[in-house]
C-alpha cells in the first residue's frame, strides 16, 4: 500500500515549530489537505524545497483544532480558511479570517456581503450542503438522491431543490 | 487621509471569471486588499469522492478548460502512484505533446486578454488568431478543440500516428510564423512596455516567503518550475526554465512569451522521439486502491498539485487539488498596494488568474 514517502506526524502543539524549522531550511509550503473521518481528521502539510517533497502530519479528534501556519507562510491563509470553511477544522489564530465566507454562501440570509454575522443560512437550517442545492428537481422528485439529504414533501413550481425548506 | 473601499468585481471588464478584489484606498492608491471568492464555486472536490476512479478523471478535466489536459495528468500520475503501475514511454511523450500545446494556448491567450485589459486590440486580434492554430493542431490529434480527453489512467486514449506528423509540423511552422509576427507587437512595442513595466511588483524574497508558482514566480528570479522534477518524459527531454528578475508584470509576460517558444521545441521532440516508436498506449490500473499518494505538474499558470487518500473502496475517499492561481491569490495582496487604481486591472491579470481552477 502507498504512503506518503517522507512524513511525519507531528502533535498539532509542536506544528508551528516543525514548520518554523522547515521554513528556516527553506522549504516552501505548497498546501494542506485535510481529510475528515468518523472518528477525526487528518490534516497533511505538503511542502517542497528543490523538487523533493516533506509532509508534515496532524492527527485530530473531532473537535480538535490546528493552529494557523500564517506567522511562518504568508500564504498559508487562503487553505487554512477553506479547510476551516470546507471540513469543518477549527483553525486558530488566523492571519486573514473569512469567518467562513471565503466561498461565499449566497443562499444565506446576508446575500452576498461576507460579514460573518453569525446568521444561519436557509441551507444549514434545513440540514443541507451547498450541493443540495444543485441537485435538480424533475416532477415531484429528486433526480439525484442517493447521497444527499433529500428534503421531505412533495416540491413545488419554482423550488430550486431545497422545497419546502424556505422560510 | 480618508479612507475609501472600492469593490472591484465580481464584474470586471477585464476578467471572464468573476472574483471581488475589496481594495481599500487612500486617494488613487491602493492601501489594502481582501480578495473574495465562491461566486462560481463547484464542489468537484467533492464530487469526486462519489465517484469510481476511472469517472473522475473526465469530472476533474472540467476543473478548467483552458488547462484541462494538466489536471487529466496530474490527477492520473497521482493514480499511477496509488496503483503504483507505470506508464509506457509512448504515453509518456504524447503526454508531454499535448501537455506542451496545452501551455502554448494557454499563454497566448493570456498575451491577448493582456493586450485588450491596456487596450491593444490588434495583440488582442493576432494572439488568438495564432492560438486558433494551436486549437486547430488539438482537433487534428484528440478531435477536440478544448477539454481533449486524451489522457486515460494509466496511459493516454489517442495515439499520434506517423501518418498525421507532417500536419502537425507544418502546424507548429505556422504557429512559429505567426509568433514571428506578433513579437514586433508584444515585445518591442513602447505602449506594451510602458503600460506593463513596474506594475504590480512582486520582489523576490516575496515571491519565496508567500509561496508563489508558475510565471508568476520565475519572474521574480525564481527558478521554480515543477519539470525540473523531470516527471513523465521530462526526464529524457528536460525543459529549459525561464526565469526573469524584474518581478513586474513585463516579466511575467516575457517569461511567458519565451515559454511559447521552449514549448514548440518540446513539441518538436516529442513528436520526433514518437516517430517509428512502437508499444503500448496504456497499463491497466485497478479499480480498488488503497493508500496516499501526491502528485504534481507544471501546468501553465504554475504547479499544480493533487493529493488523493484511498481507503480501498472503488472511489477515492479524499482527492485534494491546489491549484496555480490558488497559490498566486496571495501575491495580490502584497502586489496592489502602493500601485494605482487604475493599474489594479493589469497587475491581477499578469498573474493569469484562473477562478475556474480556484473555484473547482
Amino acid at each position: 500500500m502507498p504512503t506518503l514517502p517522507d512524513c511525519r506526524t507531528v502533535a498539532q502543539d509542536d506544528l508551528i515549530d516543525e514548520a518554523q524549522k522547515l521554513h528556516d531550511f527553506g522549504w516552501r509550503l505548497i498546501t494542506a489537505s485535510c481529510v475528515p473521518r468518523e472518528t477525526g481528521r487528518t490534516v497533511l502539510y505538503h511542502f517542497e524545497r528543490d523538487e523533493q517533497l516533506t509532509h508534515l502530519r496532524v492527527q485530530l479528534a473531532l473537535d480538535g483544532s490546528v493552529p494557523s501556519l500564517g506567522s511562518v507562510f504568508g500564504g498559508a491563509f487562503l487553505v487554512e480558511n477553506e479547510m476551516a470553511e470546507m471540513q469543518g477544522l477549527a483553525v486558530s489564530d488566523l492571519a486573514v479570517d473569512y469567518g467562513g465566507r471565503l466561498y461565499r454562501d449566497f443562499d444565506g440570509p446576508e446575500g452576498w456581503t461576507h460579514e460573518a454575522t453569525g446568521a444561519t443560512s436557509i441551507l444549514e437550517a434545513a440540514g443541507l450542503t451547498r450541493l443540495d442545492a444543485c441537485v435538480p428537481v424533475v416532477g415531484t422528485g429528486e433526480v439525484r438522491a442517493t447521497t444527499t439529504h433529500v428534503p421531505s414533501g412533495p416540491a413545488r413550481d419554482g423550488d430550486n431543490g431545497h422545497s419546502g425548506q424556505e422560510g | 487621509m480618508v479612507q475609501t473601499v472600492v469593490p472591484f468585481g465580481p464584474q470586471h471588464p477585464v476578467l471572464a471569471e468573476p472574483i471581488q478584489l475589496e481594495l481599500t484606498l487612500e486617494d488613487e492608491v491602493v492601501v489594502g486588499v481582501v480578495p473574495g471568492l465562491g461566486y462560481v464555486h463547484r464542489g468537484i472536490e467533492a464530487e469526486t469522492e462519489r465517484r469510481p476512479y476511472h469517472e473522475d478523471l473526465p469530472l476533474l478535466e472540467r476543473v478548467c478548460g483552458i488547462c484541462s489536459v494538466a489536471h487529466a495528468v496530474a490527477y492520473a500520475q497521482t493514480i499511477e502512484a496509488l496503483a503504483e503501475v507505470e506508464v509506457p514511454r509512448r504515453a509518456r511523450l504524447l503526454r508531454l505533446f499535448w501537455f506542451e500545446l496545452t501551455r502554448i494556448h494557454s499563454h497566448l491567450l493570456w498575451l491577448g486578454l493582456a493586450g485588450d485589459a491596456i487596450g491593444f486590440e490588434a495583440l488582442f486580434q493576432a494572439c488568438w488568431r495564432v492560438r486558433e492554430e494551436v486549437l486547430d493542431l488539438f482537433t487534428i490529434t484528440s478531435g477536440n478543440r478544448v477539454i481533449i480527453g486524451v489522457t486515460a489512467l494509466g496511459g493516454v486514449r489517442r495515439d499520434l500516428p506517423d501518418s498525421i506528423q507532417p500536419i502537425v509540423r507544418d502546424g507548429l511552422d505556422s504557429v512559429e510564423r505567426g509568433l514571428a509576427g506578433i513579437r514586433p507587437l508584444a515585445l518591442e512595442n513602447e505602449a506594451v512596455a510602458r503600460r506593463l513595466a513596474g506594475v504590480g511588483v512582486v520582489p523576490h524574497a516575496d515571491a519565496i516567503e508567500l509561496g508563489l508558482v508558475g510565471p508568476t514566480v520565475r519572474a521574480s528570479g525564481v527558478a521554480a518550475d515543477v519539470r525540473n522534477a523531470r516527471y513523465g518524459a521530462y526526464d529524457e527531454i528536460p525543459a529549459e526554465i525561464m526565469v526573469e528578475t524584474g518581478g513586474d508584470a513585463l516579466a511575467r509576460t516575457v517569461v511567458r512569451w519565451r515559454e511559447i517558444q521552449e514549448s514548440i521545441r518540446l513539441c518538436r521532440e516529442a513528436l520526433g522521439r514518437l516517430s517509428g516508436l512502437r508499444g503500448p498506449l496504456r497499463t491497466r490500473v485497478p479499480t480498488v486502491l488503497r493508500g496516499e499518494a501526491t502528485g504534481r505538474v507544471e501546468a501553465p499558470r504554475g504547479e499544480l498539485f493533487y493529493y488523493i487518500a484511498a481507503d480501498g473502496e472503488k472511489h477515492p475517499t479524499r482527492v485534494r487539488v491546489r491549484t496555480p492561481t490558488f497559490a498566486n491569490i496571495p501575491a495580490v495582496i502584497r502586489m496592489l498596494p502602493g500601485n494605482q487604481m487604475a493599474s489594479v486591472p493589469v497587475a491581477l491579470l499578469s498573474i493569469d488568474p484562473c477562478l475556474s481552477c480556484t473555484e473547482r
